[in-house]
């Protein structure tokens, strides 16, 4: 009887650290969610009117069978400066990047890219966040990986880094 | 008689527009705004969310059912977004599991008060 309420006793604190270590450790985790149900799927050949000229252009009219990056920045973002030379390194190992200018005012767009390089084959402009949602997207910067299919392989959310330019180069 | 086509004109307007507000509501207080924390759609004044807003209330007026937005939202976002998933693989636990503890509590319960009988 001693042993059976000793060993309940035992459980019971076993079980009481468990559910403490859970809970004291997920007071420490990023709560960010990063939604993956793109990733995998064919991306949406979105089209709209580009920054610099007076044109409608889809994705496909950009890129034809070969692999390329999508880029949603905008100039009010600071972190999007951040990951600007990032963008002019993949632009260097000639991998072809779309630029959605999100929810900006153009003439600080235009002049973002004067001031920072335009690292873009070309800048669709998704004046209220529409395009931004067909990409499941929820912020800038946000950029995808897509290979010569329109598969998307990579969403990286925030400023890409070098472990995302690896991947683009290493992607057939 | 124009004045009556008018007044018939406005009203039916606004009560359309008054639909399409109610059902921008219901639908976005079941969508979880992901840059927020543990806020919905509806609550929160996010650009993520006037976007998600934007987006239901013009889907409202393209005719689309609440199923099929629900539906356009989680092919793009996945269950996070919603605050209500609905039964599937993924979460089959999260809907069975006050189930199944409330049936171990019972039992033992059940099993307790026997003993002291």
């Amino acid at each position: 009887m001693y042993l059976e309420k000793k060993y309940k006793i035992s459980l019971l604190i076993f079980f009481s650290l468990i559910a403490f270590y859970f809970f004291y450790s997920s007071l420490f985790k990023e709560k960010k969610i990063t939604p993956r149900a793109m990733i995998g799927n064919k991306i949406p050949n979105l089209q709209s009117q580009t920054l610099f000229k007076d044109e409608i252009l889809a994705f496909s009219n950009v890129v034809k069978d070969e692999k390329f990056v999508v880029n949603i920045f905008a100039s009010w973002c600071a972190p999007c400066k951040i990951e600007h030379p990032f963008l002019m390194e993949l632009k260097k190992n000639k991998i072809k990047i779309i630029g959605i200018n999100y929810k900006d005012n153009q003439k600080n767009a235009k002049a973002f890219i004067k001031k920072y390089q335009n690292p873009y084959e070309k800048i669709l402009i998704d004046e209220n966040g529409a395009l931004s949602i067909q990409l499941g997207a929820f912020g800038v910067p946000e950029t995808f990986l897509v290979d010569k299919n329109f598969i998307i392989i990579e969403k990286h959310i925030g400023p890409i880094d070098k472990n995302f330019i690896k991947k683009a180069v290493n992607l057939k | 008689m124009k004045l009556y086509l008018f007044i018939i004109f406005f009203l039916f307007g606004s009560v359309h527009a008054d639909e399409v507000q109610d059902r921008t509501n219901l639908i976005t207080k079941n969508l979880r705004c992901l840059v927020c924390e543990g806020q919905s759609v509806y609550e929160s004044n996010s650009d993520f969310a006037k976007d998600i807003k934007i987006f239901v209330s013009k889907k409202i007026k393209e005719n689309k059912t609440n199923e099929d937005i629900y539906n356009f939202l989680t092919s793009k976002y996945g269950d996070e977004i919603l605050f209500n998933p609905d039964f599937s693989k993924k979460s089959f636990f999260l809907w069975l599991a006050p189930l199944f503890f409330f049936v171990i509590g019972a039992f033992f319960i059940f099993r307790r008060s026997n003993e002291i009988k």
